[in-house]
């Protein structure tokens, strides 16, 4: 019998999967104390968390809503303020997530010193914990926002945690690129950061597809976060569907990031224990 | 410890081959990064590099304990993070065969603002690998091992350093792992705590676990294990026996005398009647029966005096007498301070301690009774001589012990007299 030999390159991913299966108790750990330290000694504690997006959420909403009120006529479904809500919290997800775990290597170095941890694991944790508490900010007022009669409730509301798996999926593949070689280059952090402040203009968070011009149309539907944001608005608030391409771009985005993942461990899985 | 194994022989519970490990001098980690994880045999002419460790091979058998000495930056930290898996070699290959526990910095990982529980907790899901239910049932027992009190409730903020060695410790006591990589072992908390660990570990060797020490303590080397490794220059100078390794290792010091190297190291355990010329120094350790013959077997519930002479020339020692199984099981331990009983002066420099055990509750088992030579202060062990004896009689259903009981069904028949 032949026998097929999967590259070393796609080995690694795959390992990376059966890591995280078999050590979802530690995963789980890490997330609650990473949870659990970030808000010890607060007495507002997780609302602090919520901060930041409402300023945001504010803040354009005035900027938009008020001062550019004319400019803003093409929003689909009609209100602002929902529609930044669609798009502003996902991204703050994406955005939290992904520092928290590109930098999880660099924090957690005194502990990956002295214990043998995957450092998948140590990613995940990381990337996963920031990002479900923004998630769980965004459903918080999503429900403030129904109750106040901004958005209304419907069916599409049922397949959102299907929307957050995808997105939280993405933000670990990308947080397990950018992590080694954040150990091993600061300035990859830099580097990502400035990418992320581009990935928010370039995402439709403070438009939608149909305000922008035809031909430009194109841009951000190459970007994952695009089509994520577009499905947050058609479950949520009943807007058009993101278009089939983009959702095929979110597909490859995501595959092609994990291949790349496993790539890089598997590259540098020998060399990474000398940056810590 | 044996050699690195070979085909068909029995596999060891651990076994490095030529490992090595390099660390890049080059200033440019892009370039690193392109030649990933075979750096070290790529490496561009002009980085040589640094080999912290390099054709080490070493292989260990259940039960064996290693003691890694050399002075700093020889490469034995390095060699305990291969050994632990905590660090990859760049060559060479190291095969597990047993679960591995790193005893590397107690109490890293905690976090200041939670409760000694919530960290042990959660150290026991990280270094154990336990689920959250199962640590949040044991947890129980590293608050009992810690002894930590009401603290253990309160966050580690607020610990003393001892408190947070105290309670990373008793985490590491839960950890069922065969082989235990350590550095700083024994060095934790008051000496009460100390001694519990000592018991631990001797539990710990005696239930055939593997230890694999480094220590700038000679003497704990020598004490607690059955193999050295001296590393310098990242490469093994000397593997063997420790009193020859360390012998050596003292040599390339510029030690002192071949007598004095000669010499146990204190806490060293010899055999009855050898000398040793420590300052303090069991000469002699007997086990009599009730008419002052010596006996290596006695009856069950029998009357037995246990005498231990120390010979003491600069001050009067404290003695310290334990009863263990043969499979180093704590059954009883006796400091000659802790009642106030001062060791007599009968010749000299020649002190005695002597203990009469009535109605000896042991059951039908081997012992082993040791007599430990502590200094003035009982906080530094010298030296270390115990013999084995058999207590005999009628089979126990089980326990350390047999206390008297009387039993009965009616409450009345064993009441104490009013």
């Amino acid at each position: 019998m032949d026998v097929i030999v999967a590259p070393a390159d796609l080995r690694r991913s795959k390992l990376v999967l059966e890591t995280l299966v078999r050590k979802r108790h530690l995963v789980w750990a890490l997330i609650r104390r990473d949870v659990s330290s970030r808000f010890a000694g607060s007495r507002l504690g997780f609302f602090w968390s919520l901060l930041n997006p409402v300023i945001q959420l504010a803040s354009y909403g005035i900027i938009f809503g008020l001062i550019y009120a004319p400019a803003n006529g093409r929003v689909a479904g009609g209100s602002l303020v929902p529609a930044l809500f669609c798009g502003l919290w996902p991204w703050w997800a994406f955005s939290e997530g992904t520092i928290r775990g590109y930098a999880a290597l660099v924090d957690q170095s005194a502990l990956l010193k002295r214990f043998p941890m995957p450092i998948e694991v140590c990613v995940v944790a990381a990337a996963t914990s920031a990002f479900l508490l923004q998630i769980v900010g965004f459903a918080l007022f999503l429900i403030v926002f129904a109750l106040l009669g901004v958005v209304s409730p419907q069916m599409g509301w049922w397949f959102v945690p299907g929307v957050v798996v995808a997105q939280l999926v993405l933000v670990n593949v990308l947080a397990l690129v950018l992590a080694p070689l954040y150990l091993v280059v600061r300035d990859t952090g830099y580097v990502a950061n400035a990418c992320l402040t581009i990935g928010f203009f370039a995402s439709p968070v403070l438009f939608v597809f149909d305000s922008l011009p035809a031909g430009l149309r194109v841009v951000p539907m190459l970007n994952p976060m695009a089509s994520l944001i577009g499905l947050y608005r058609a479950l949520v608030l009943g807007q058009p569907w993101p278009p089939v391409i983009s959702l095929v771009v979110l597909v490859a985005s995501i595959t092609g990031l994990f291949l790349l993942a496993g790539r890089l461990l598997a590259r540098l899985d020998g060399v990474l224990d000398e940056y810590w | 410890m044996t050699a690195a194994h070979g085909p068909g022989e029995k596999r060891p519970i651990l076994c490095a081959r030529n490992l090595g490990k390099h660390y890049s001098l080059s200033r440019s980690r892009l370039r690193r990064l392109w030649r990933g994880p075979n750096a070290a045999s790529r490496a561009a002419p002009h980085d040589e590099g640094l080999w912290a460790v390099r054709d080490v091979s070493l292989a260990l058998d259940r039960g064996d304990a290693i003691g890694v000495i050399g002075a700093n930056g020889g490469g034995k930290s390095t060699l305990l993070r291969l050994l632990a898996g905590t660090a990859r070699p760049s060559e060479g290959t190291i095969e597990w065969g047993a679960s591995v526990a790193s005893l590397l910095d107690l109490g890293v990982g905690f976090h200041p603002l939670e409760t000694g529980r919530e960290n042990a907790e959660t150290a026991l899901i990280l270094q154990a690998g336990m689920s959250r239910r199962e640590a949040r049932q044991r947890v129980a027992e590293v608050a009992a091992f810690a002894d930590l009190r009401d603290f253990f409730d309160r966050p580690i903020r607020i610990y003393s350093d001892g408190m947070r060695l105290r309670l990373g410790f008793a985490v590491i006591t839960l950890l069922s792992a065969d082989v235990l990589v350590t550095d700083e072992i024994l060095a934790v908390g008051d000496q009460g705590f100390q001694r519990r660990c000592e018991a631990w570990l001797d539990r710990f060797m005696g239930n055939g676990g593997t230890l694999i020490l480094c220590s700038h303590d000679l003497s704990q080397v020598q004490r607690l294990c059955s193999h050295a490794l001296w590393m310098s220059g990242g490469r093994a100078r000397a593997s063997g026996d420790p009193r020859a390794v360390i012998r050596a290792y003292r040599q390339s010091l510029g030690g002192s005398d071949d007598d004095a190297l000669d010499q146990p190291l204190p806490g060293r355990a010899h055999a009855i009647g050898e000398v040793t010329n420590l300052p303090f120094e069991v000469v002699a350790l007997a086990l009599q029966d009730e008419t002052g013959r010596d006996v290596t077997s006695v009856s069950e519930g029998a009357t037995v005096l246990v005498t231990v002479d120390v010979h003491a020339p600069a001050a009067v020692p404290q003695v310290f007498i334990g009863i263990t199984r043969a499979d180093l099981t704590p059954i009883y331990g006796l400091a000659s301070d802790m009642d106030g009983a001062v060791p007599q002066r009968i010749d000299g420099d020649r002190y005695r301690f002597r203990l009469r055990f009535s109605d000896l509750p042991l059951v039908p088992e081997r012992y082993r009774l040791r007599a430990h030579a502590m200094d003035e202060t009982g906080t530094r062990l010298y030296d270390t001589v115990e013999l084995t004896f058999d207590v005999t009689g009628r089979p126990c259903d089980g326990g350390l012990v047999r206390p008297h009981v009387r039993r009965s069904s009616s409450i009345d028949a064993i009441s104490p007299p009013s």
